[in-house]
């Protein structure tokens, strides 16, 4: 299986995958303190304030398989637009697309445009997005449009869901109500928010680290 | 012994005077119900025990064991041993059941309990509440249902080991099955921990299971009167006209 990570970088790419061809792609944005910054090679300084993901993927080989995983914190005055495409030309292809955003600033915004087409003729397909955005403030803006298109009648599944919530006071004194500090109360809620996009793709020991100290460096501040 | 005091407690929300001056004294090892009307007060006092600073205390005293808990926040009271079992619990996404119980548990007892001993902990606990092993993974509350929402509380009681425990309305939306496995869930954890109850409820259902030592009519902000266990029978049977 290939993968593509991009790390804290805007990307226009277009990709289209052959004959049984799979593909993982891992999408991290989030911003990096000075220290973290320093001390880490081959991650790029962020949060430079817009920053834009844009993919299109023609899977046109049958069987060909791709599957995104999007985790973003986006803070300050951070604008991040993302755009997917993914076009199924091909019989028995797969597309899985989760994309999890927290937005932790008045001033942060998010755009989300996920568009999947089904063409005549991809038979036996099976895809599916979400998108999910957790804003921490309120001011926060997160917009989501998760578009599916089906010009084929013979599909196995097409699903597509997107909801955006809100860390608000009532959370944050129930998790005190039991003990737990209102600083580890935020951490652990952005923390298994956005990890929980990673779960089913590969991600290293570095980036997962990296991006951890990227979240804690954002709640530091607050 | 461990005792919770609540003295001349009156708290307003956003202004307006909710607790009118409340008196109520718990020892460990005690079960007191409260039933009172809709409105009368009976969470607020529940919320204000357990310090959600939406509700001002402008008069009035809240002592564990002789200590005042008024200047402590919502996290430092439950180290201190308070759990409230809300009404309506809140739902969390993000955070998974397990997760969020372990750094309760973590934080409450002072130490650090190892993965395997924690996820044999929990199992045992949720298989005694016939609360599915799937749903440690699940976001806290987020969808589960009102009677899913409410074993899920007594879970969390019978995990954080608390001195004092106030379960509003933890009754409500049980059905049959369920009110027995929560009424054995509270007795089991009270026989294992010993701690003090308050029980706010509009039904002897669940007294059935847990009898309480002193019953409390609530209403207007206040306790009105205290007995024991025929008080509730007296409500159910004519309601609250006799103290409206
Ligand atoms: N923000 C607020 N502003 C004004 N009044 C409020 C506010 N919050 C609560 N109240 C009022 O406080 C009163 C007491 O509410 P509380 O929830 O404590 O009642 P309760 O006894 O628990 O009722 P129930 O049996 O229905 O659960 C109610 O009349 C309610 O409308
Ligand atoms: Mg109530």
């Amino acid at each position: 299986m290939d993968r593509l990570v991009f790390i804290n970088e805007s990307i226009k790419q277009k990709l289209s995958l052959a004959e049984n061809e799979a593909l993982e792609i891992l999408i991290l944005t989030y911003p990096l303190t000075r220290a973290s910054a320093d001390t880490t090679n081959g991650f790029q300084q962020s949060q430079t304030p817009e920053i834009s993901i844009d993919l299109d993927i023609s899977l046109d080989g049958e069987g060909s398989s791709v599957l995104i995983r999007q985790a973003s914190l986006v803070a300050g005055e951070t604008e991040l637009s993302t755009r997917v495409s993914i076009e199924h030309n091909a019989k028995k292809c797969r597309s899985n697309l989760l994309s999890k955003c927290v937005l932790s600033d008045r001033t942060s915004k998010s755009s989300w445009q996920g568009n999947v087409l089904i063409n005549p003729g991809a038979k036996d397909t099976i895809t599916y997005e979400e998108n999910r955005n957790l804003l921490l403030t309120q001011g926060a803006k997160a917009q989501s449009e998760p578009n599916l298109e089906i010009f084929e009648g013979d599909i196995i599944s097409a699903g597509h869901a997107s909801a955006t919530g809100r860390f608000e006071y009532e959370q944050l004194f129930y998790l005190m109500s039991r003990g737990i500090d209102e600083r580890t109360a935020k951490s652990l809620v952005v923390r298994g928010f956005l990890l929980g996009a990673l779960a089913d793709v590969s991600i290293t020991e570095a980036e997962l680290e990296h991006f951890e100290q990227g979240i804690e460096a954002v709640l530091e501040e607050k | 012994m461990n005792v919770l005091e609540i003295e001349d407690l009156q708290v307003g929300v956003d202004g307006k005077q909710i607790l009118n001056g409340v008196n109520l004294t718990v020892n460990e090892g005690e079960t007191h119900a409260i039933m009172g009307p809709n409105g009368s007060g009976k969470s607020t006092l529940a919320y204000s025990i357990a310090g959600h600073p939406k509700y001002d205390v402008l008069h009035g005293s809240i002592k564990l064991n002789g200590e005042e808990i008024q200047d402590l926040t919502p996290d430092l009271r439950a180290k201190a041993g308070l759990f409230l079992a809300q009404q309506l619990p809140t739902e969390i996404d993000g955070i998974n059941l397990s997760n969020f119980l372990r750094a309760a548990v973590n934080a409450v007892t002072g130490t650090q309990i190892n993965v395997r001993d924690w996820v044999k902990l929990l199992q045992a606990e949720m298989s005694n509440l016939k609360i599915p092993v799937e749903f440690a993974n699940r976001s806290v509350n987020l969808g589960f249902s009102g009677g899913e929402k409410k074993r899920t509380e007594i879970l969390q009681l019978k995990l954080l080991k608390p001195k004092f425990a106030i379960l509003d309305e933890t009754d409500s939306g049980l059905d049959v099955d369920a009110l027995k496995i929560v009424g054995e869930g509270v007795n089991a954890a009270k026989g294992e921990q010993g701690f003090g109850t308050i029980l706010i409820t509009h039904h002897t259902h669940l007294l059935d299971y847990i009898k309480p030592d002193f019953v409390h009519i609530f209403a207007n902000g206040k306790v009105l009167e205290s007995g024991g266990a025929e008080l509730a029978e007296n409500v159910i049977k004519n309601g609250y006209s006799n103290w409206l």
